[in-house]
This record gives C-alpha cells, sequence and structure tokens, in this order.
C-alpha cells in the first residue's frame, strides 16, 4: 500500500520523506525499499574510492547498518538523504583505508565493463586487445590518484554532485572539493600521456 | 599573461574564474598552442571521467542480495551486540591494555629511585661592615670592623698599656 508513495530512486527527493517516516516507524519493507534504491550507488561510491571488492561490500554494509540505526538524526533540512548517506560511506571508507594500512587494489574488477562491446565485429581481436589497453590506461591513472583525490573525482563524476553538494560530503570548505577536482585532473593529465588519451578517448567514441 | 596556464585550465572549464581572468585565459588560448593542447586534453579527460566514473564498481544483485541480508541481520541483532558483547569486551580490552602499559613501565625501566638534591656543606662568607651609631661612653670599648681589624690590630696592640683594656671586637 506504501509501496506507492515510496521513491523511485535516490534522487526522489518527493517522496523521500514518507519513505524514512516508514522506516523510523520499523517498517522492515521500507527498510528493504530504501536498501534496494540506495545500495547501488552506495557500493559504487565505495568500490571507486576503496578500489577494493571485499572492502567495498564492508564499507556498505557498514554504512547502512550505521544509516538505520541513526535515521532518527537525518534532517532534511540540512541536506538530502543522498548526500547524507554519502557522508556516512565516505566516512567508513576512511575508516576502512586506516585499518588496512597497505591499501590493495583489484585491479581486476576495477572497472566493471558497462561498455564492453557486444557485437561480433567489435568483438575482433584487435578491437579487445585496443580496448584492454584503454581499460589499462585508466585504470592505472586512477589507481595513482591519492584517496581524497579520488573522493573528489567519484563525488564529482561518478555521482554528478555539484560543489556545493561535495563540500557537505567531504565535510570541507566548497573551494576545497573544487581544488581537489582540479588536483585531480592535473594529476591525471601528467599520468596519461598524449597517445593514452587519444587511445581512450577512439575506443570512447566506438 | 606570457606563461602557461595549464593550472588554470580546470577552473576556466569548470566557470569557476572571475570574468577579467577569464578573458585574459580565453585571450592566451589563441595564441598559446601548448596551452591549447593542454585544453584539449583536459575536455578529453573530463568527457572519459564522466563516461567511465559510473561505470566503476556496479555491482551485481547477487552481491546486493548477500549485502542486504548481512546489513538485515546486523540491524535486527546490533542493538543486543552493543550492549551484551561490545560494550563489556570493550571495558576488558581497555583494562587490559592500560595493565600491559603499566607492567611494561615497571619491568622495563624498573622502579624510579627516589634520588634527592646532592647537598655538600658550604661555608658562607658574610661581609659585615658595624657601623657605630653611638659612640660608646666607656672609651675602652670600642666597635671596629673586621677589615679594620686585620688592618689596625697590630698598630692598636703597641698602642695599649702593659695592662690590657677590654675591648670588643665585633668580627661578624
Amino acid at each position: 500500500m506504501l509501496g506507492s508513495t515510496f521513491p523511485t530512486s535516490l534522487h526522489d527527493d518527493t517522496h523521500m520523506c514518507v519513505l524514512i517516516a516508514s522506516c523510523l516507524m520499523g517498517d522492515e519493507a521500507a527498510h528493504a525499499h530504501l536498501f534496494q534504491i540506495a545500495s547501488p550507488h552506495i557500493y559504487r561510491l565505495a568500490y571507486s574510492i576503496l578500489l577494493n571488492r571485499q572492502d567495498a561490500e564492508d564499507a556498505t554494509q557498514e554504512a547502512f547498518v550505521y544509516a538505520f540505526r541513526n535515521l532518527a538524526n537525518f534532517d532534511p533540512q540540512r541536506g538530502t538523504l543522498r548526500t547524507w548517506l554519502y557522508t556516512i560511506v565516505v566516512s567508513r571508507c576512511r575508516n576502512a583505508r586506516r585499518r588496512k594500512w597497505l591499501p590493495t587494489v583489484d585491479l581486476g574488477n576495477l572497472l566493471l565493463m558497462g561498455r564492453e562491446p557486444s557485437t561480433s565485429e567489435e568483438h575482433s581481436p584487435a578491437h579487445q586487445a585496443a580496448w584492454a589497453s584503454a581499460r589499462e590506461v585508466l585504470q592505472q591513472a586512477l589507481t595513482r590518484l591519492s584517496p581524497r583525490l579520488r573522493e573528489a573525482i567519484a563525488l564529482r563524476y561518478g555521482h554528478d554532485l555539484t560543489y556545493r553538494e561535495m563540500a557537505e560530503v567531504l565535510n570541507c570548505p566548497q573551494k576545497t572539493a573544487e581544488s581537489r577536482v582540479r588536483l585531480a585532473h592535473e594529476a591525471l593529465r601528467a599520468a596519461m600521456t598524449a597517445e593514452d588519451a587519444a587511445l581512450v578517448q577512439e575506443m570512447l567514441s566506438i | 599573461m606570457s606563461e602557461h596556464i595549464d593550472h588554470l585550465l580546470t577552473a576556466y572549464i569548470h566557470q569557476q574564474l572571475s570574468p577579467a581572468l577569464k578573458t585574459q585565459v580565453a585571450h592566451h588560448l589563441q595564441r598559446c598552442d601548448h596551452c591549447r593542447a593542454a585544453l584539449d586534453q583536459e575536455l578529453s579527460i573530463g568527457r572519459e571521467l564522466r563516461d567511465w566514473m559510473p561505470a566503476i564498481g556496479k555491482p551485481n544483485k547477487e552481491q546486493l542480495t548477500v549485502l542486504w541480508s548481512s546489513v538485515r541481520q546486523d540491524r535486527r541483532h546490533g542493538l543486543s551486540w552493543r550492549w551484551a558483547d561490545g560494550f563489556p569486551f570493550t571495558l576488558i580490552a581497555m583494562g587490559l591494555f592500560i595493565v600491559v602499559i603499566a607492567c611494561m613501565v615497571i619491568f622495563v625501566q624498573g622502579p624510579l629511585p627516589a634520588i634527592a638534591a646532592p647537598v655538600s656543606p658550604q661555608q658562607i662568607q658574610v661581609t659585615w661592615t658595624p657601623y657605630l651609631t653611638e659612640r660608646p661612653t666607656d672609651s675602652s670599648v670600642q666597635l671596629i670592623s673586621s677589615e679594620v681589624a686585620v688592618t689596625s690590630i697590630p698598630t692598636l696592640l703597641s698602642t695599649l698599656p702593659a695592662s690590657p683594656a677590654p675591648i670588643a671586637i665585633l668580627n661578624r
């Protein structure tokens, strides 16, 4: 009955208060719905920061457990539920990094290829080799970024947050968020040679 | 603006420059091949990030199903765990930590001896020059300083009669 008024995505702020109210009343279906619409975003953010599947799953689990326990503390006047959840998961990712002193980068799973070639023509060995090279270039460039810069890039480009929302999530001034994106751009530009950039550009234009 | 402006390009693309600086950057880009190439690369990186970042770490359905069951289990048993297990465990861990630190201090360094500050007797030299405030009525009593006494005693003794009169010498 309530399901029809639940938001269909994490960006649907108009119906979010109904879902939150149902969660606060202890409705199991509301919790499940909130997890269903938010978990892909939360996991993707955790993964793009930690670059490790197991760590990302742990951070996602911890973030949801914390969010469900502290949902009563969420104040819609201070921001959206989306940025509140992002704040929690970024905090959990930072904790995970502190716990794991030496970072382990799961290079094999870094890019889950939503843009993998699908036609038989594109499955040609030459094309697959070129695609693998392009993927490798971006893998290497992204893994060289510091975690703080990767956070900024993930929020800006992976989740399309504004600088003001980024500042809220990262708990820093807006100018700092802008600087981190700029520094990440400069680091990526320095890490990728002109040939690398041309190769990636060519693959993306296919 | 004759030097290269690579550091301003991201801000230029994201419309974060002041109008005056933006105009200067635009003029510079018309003249400088190096910065124009850097701008092209910057735009390319932005496009690539927008295309690729949303594809990074997309979870599959099985992953989320397993995660949801873990979250649901944690949510149901979280409160009892926190107070039944977590809280005493934290206290015990803190107690053990304090005991280990105390043992390290005692056994590694040993008991700290109470060392008193060394004190050796020293002679105190006090120089005191008494002032004769009132001339003694008894002429046989003279108050003289130690300095005067050292220099004047031989002279004084030579002036004394055979039966010496009492002399008070204040040496201190």
